[in-house]
């Protein structure tokens, strides 16, 4: 477990308006608000499953073993496409030290961090103005 | 999250209006009761005049049983038509926050909660509320005429599906062939063969739950329902099932009608209510003879089913993405090969389910 600084920045997934399934050591995760779908595996799986606790910078890197350039790298840009995805945001540092998940996730080998991101259900899952309303009002719609 | 207690009024004040409306057309049309199953569970039709009659019906009937008393008592669908019986459904007035006037995947925003759930079809016009709490639902259609060619085989999804899956039974995209010691579902994308090879098993020794949709319920045994007792087959395909011939109903051709098959006035003998899951297929046209069936990662299975059935089910919930989780996880997914001679399909399918099948 890392140590906690009230002064770093630490990320966990936005439950909100997502929801997630492993399957197989693969994960599935979809944003029900933007209709976009996203699959991980490996490196980018095993820090999604330490993301579901308030972590650090430090504490992503502590999720693997090897070069630490490499993976303080790849977790930058891991952390930074899901935050740019509204999948992960800064939260307020944890109360107290990471236990759960955070306590029994064994360090891997790292690998370099990557996810799929599928839009085919987008245009059909998005909000849809009626904006075809006639004058009469809903739901009478125009001819 | 819990729901704003503006949400709760609305929602509940907007549910007992729609019921008014119900009423007042029950008083102008002779009500038809109709009682069927589905997954054990009773159901109950009540139409307002029969005018909905041929919509609704057809693909139910197969699983019509009478109400027996003592019985649970049936989750209930009151069902009319704007025009025939000259009774509008209220509309939510909208309000300058969007509410009543969005649509997010088919549900009125500010007219959901945990109980109540609002959608309208835009294509179809056709407004359905449920309310989970009270074990009822309202279908208003607002003409016949527009209602769009998918509904009729598989009419009633976005109410069944909210009330199917509230009791952990979940209404995919997929068709389902087997015997009753289990089966297969069988799921993709449209144009990827699910209904050529549901409907190859016709002319074998396997049963169809259907071609299109069915239910999962996952458990200790995880099963396979039927719903709707429909088949559609692209025009271009009916010439490769010949045992089809002249037993489709093709009298819709606009856009995106294909010929459907009730079958249960063809082929009751094959029609099975349910089956344990044994398998997930992913069919994949080769365009080669032989058919063969390769193991692939179960993730794979997920994504045939999970995306398409979410875009086709409006209301489609968290809870239901795990419900298609908790099978896919039960069994193994295969890539089923298909080849182009026909027969070869259900003998693959019944040659895994020898196999899988306890003696």
């Amino acid at each position: 477990m890392g140590t906690r600084d009230k002064h770093m920045s630490y990320f966990q997934i936005q439950d909100k308006d997502l929801s997630y399934e492993s399957i197989d050591g693969e994960v599935i995760v979809i944003h029900f608000n933007t209709g976009c779908y996203y699959s991980m595996t490996e490196s980018a799986a095993h820090l999604w499953q330490r993301l579901q606790q308030p972590a650090s910078l430090g504490d992503l890197h502590g999720c693997f073993t090897g070069a630490p350039e490499q993976i303080s790298g790849g977790v930058a840009k891991f952390l930074g496409e899901l935050t740019k995805e509204e999948l992960v945001a800064e939260v307020p540092a944890p109360a107290e030290l990471a236990g759960g998940v955070a306590s029994i996730l064994p360090p891997i080998p790292y690998s370099p961090v990557e996810f799929q991101k599928y839009t085919d259900m987008q245009e059909l899952l998005l909000a849809d103005p009626l904006h075809d309303v006639g004058e009469v009002g809903w739901p009478k719609l125009k001819e | 999250m819990p729901n704003h207690p503006a949400t709760l009024e609305r929602a509940q004040r907007y549910f007992e209006q729609v019921g008014q409306a119900f009423e007042q057309a029950s008083r102008r049309q002779a009500v038809t009761t109709l009682d069927l199953e589905i997954a054990s569970h009773p159901l109950r039709l009540e139409l307002a005049g029969e005018h909905l009659l041929p919509l609704v019906w057809p693909a139910l009937k197969h699983l019509e049983t009478p109400a027996a008393p003592g019985r649970e008592a049936p989750f209930t669908i009151h069902c009319w038509e704007m025009g025939q019986t000259g009774v509008e459904a209220p509309a939510p007035p909208p309000e300058d926050s969007g509410v009543g006037a969005i649509l997010e995947h088919g549900k009125i925003r500010g007219y959901c909660d945990d109980d109540i759930t609002a959608f309208y079809d835009l294509s179809c016009d056709i407004l359905s509320v449920v309310n989970l709490r009270e074990r009822r639902a309202y279908y208003a259609v607002r003409d016949l005429k527009r209602v769009q060619p998918w509904e009729k085989p598989a009419p009633l999804k976005a109410i069944l599906n909210r009330w199917l899956s509230s009791l952990g039974i979940q209404l995919i995209h997929g068709g389902a062939v087997g015997q009753e010691g289990g089966g297969v579902i069988l799921a993709g994308p449209g144009g990827a063969g699910k209904s050529t090879s549901a409907l190859a098993c016709l002319a074998s020794a396997l049963g169809i739950i259907s071609d299109d949709y069915c239910l999962v319920q996952p458990g200790e045994t995880t099963w396979v329902h039927n719903i709707y007792g429909t088949a559609k087959l692209r025009r271009d395909n009916l010439e490769r099932i010949p045992h089809l011939a002249g037993k489709l109903e093709d009298t819709d051709l606009r856009e995106g009608s294909k010929p459907i098959l009730f079958l249960r006035d063809h082929f009751p003998e094959k029609l099975r209510v349910r089956f344990p899951l044994r398998a997930i297929l992913l069919p994949k046209v080769t365009g080669l003879r032989d058919t063969r069936l390769v193991p692939v990662h179960r993730m794979l299975g997920w994504k045939a089913i999970c995306p398409s059935t979410m875009t086709q089910l409006p209301g489609f919930e968290p809870a239901s993405m795990k419900l298609v989780s908790d099978a896919v996880r039960a069994v193994p997914v295969f890539s089923l090969e298909a080849g182009t001679d026909l027969p070869q399909i259900p003998q693959v399918i019944e040659d895994y389910l020898h196999q899988e099948i306890p003696a």
